[in-house]
């Protein structure tokens, strides 16, 4: 016989396998076992099967944590979206965001030498040729009182104090 | 201490990212070996399972009317592995697992190497369609009561047991070659008693069999 056509014999079976059996109906199906070659068979297939279901091993791979972490990570990106920072609330927003031309770039160098060689010799280069950029003249007045010219336009007085 | 799992999900409600990364270690294995068995493919399970969670971090309101969290966990799983299967286009045959040659029939399955049994257990489960393969996996893989599978795959505990039962019948037959003893020598010269025949004596579990060769 390759078939048990008890099905009160297959829901022990079953209910054995799951646990779910009292002892006095474990006694009813070991009774049947005893006698019924393909139940035996049925059993130790399904005994097989769970033995070898709770063996096998699924370890998590670490690149699928990473994987989950960084998707939910780009969600959280997009419901919050970073605050603009300050510089970029300011003034100068849009200006600063404009890509600059190389040839405007050169435009506004000629120009700054233009006009740099148009405005002449600032202090610091007029010193560097030996021309001083002011001069200090200590004179004494009639009433001893010190007397300093500082030329171009200032004239300090130092006021002797009596007593 | 460990978190119910209301309360991790209640955390998670107010804000707290790190309850759900507790509910992320805490049922990621499951759910992935779910996944890899519904699709025979450590790979797309992957994929699956990403998704799952996904889902689930998306519609953190939502889970408070969601009873138990590992049903709607698994709901969410096995709807994705469906969906997975539907678009692949197909729902029996596997990719990278259960390649190769079929361990030698007669050799009884408690002596076959653990990777040799897996091997079977993925051809067998991948000759079943998705509405038998779910049942015997959420029960056997994730030990989930016939009310916690019916919840997960919609349908009345009735139903989830006339499917697990049919589906075990179909285990049994598929097993057989490896259930059944080894023929014996068709003319020994010598009889060989039962208990040195590893061939003829073996155990599975509770029950211990012995195959008598007359001499």
């Amino acid at each position: 016989m390759t078939t048990c056509t008890d099905s009160h014999a297959e829901a022990l079976l079953n209910g054995y396998v799951d646990g779910a059996l009292t002892s006095s109906r474990q006694a009813a199906l070991f009774a049947h076992l005893a006698t019924c070659e393909p139940c035996r068979r049925q059993f130790n297939a399904l005994l097989a099967f769970g033995l070898a279901a709770r063996q096998e091993a699924f370890p998590v791979p670490p690149a699928a944590d990473e994987a989950v972490f960084a998707r939910i990570d780009r969600l959280r990106r997009a419901a919050h979206p970073a605050p603009e920072r300050p510089a970029e609330r300011g003034l100068f927003r849009d200006a600063f965001r404009h890509r600059v031309t190389l040839g405007t770039t050169l435009v506004v160098a000629v120009v700054m030498a233009v006009l740099g060689l148009a405005l002449g010799p600032t202090p610091e280069t007029a010193e560097a040729e030996g021309v001083p950029a002011y001069r200090i003249t200590e004179t004494v007045t009639d009433d001893g009182n010190a007397l300093y010219v500082i030329d171009p336009g200032v004239t300090v007085e130092d006021r002797k104090i009596d007593g | 201490m460990t978190q119910p799992d209301h309360a991790l999900i209640e955390a998670f409600q107010r804000g707290d990212e790190f309850a759900f990364v507790a509910l992320y270690n805490r049922y990621k294995g499951s759910v992935y070996a779910f996944c890899a068995k519904m699709l025979l493919d450590r790979a797309a399970a992957q994929d699956v399972m990403q998704e799952t969670f996904v889902r689930v971090y998306e519609n953190r309101c939502r889970l408070l009317n969601a009873g138990s969290f590992k049903s709607y966990l698994f709901t969410i799983a096995r709807n994705q592995s469906l969906n997975h299967l539907r678009r692949a286009g197909r729902h029996t045959a596997f990719a990278e697992e259960g390649e190769g040659a079929l361990p030698e029939p007669g050799t009884p399955f408690s002596h076959l190497l653990k990777a040799e049994q897996a091997d079977l257990v993925n051809r067998f489960l991948g000759e079943l369609s998705p509405e038998y393969r779910e049942v015997i996996v959420l029960r056997e893989y994730q030990n989930l009561s016939y009310e916690e599978i019916a919840a997960v795959t919609r349908n009345t505990v009735s139903s989830v047991k006339s499917r697990l039962f049919k589906a075990r019948r179909k285990l049994g037959d598929y097993l057989r070659p490896w259930l059944e003893p080894a023929a014996p020598p068709a003319a020994p010269a010598v009889a060989v008693p039962a208990s040195r025949n590893p061939a003829a004596s073996f155990s599975v579990g509770s029950v211990h069999r012995t195959e008598r060769t007359d001499p």
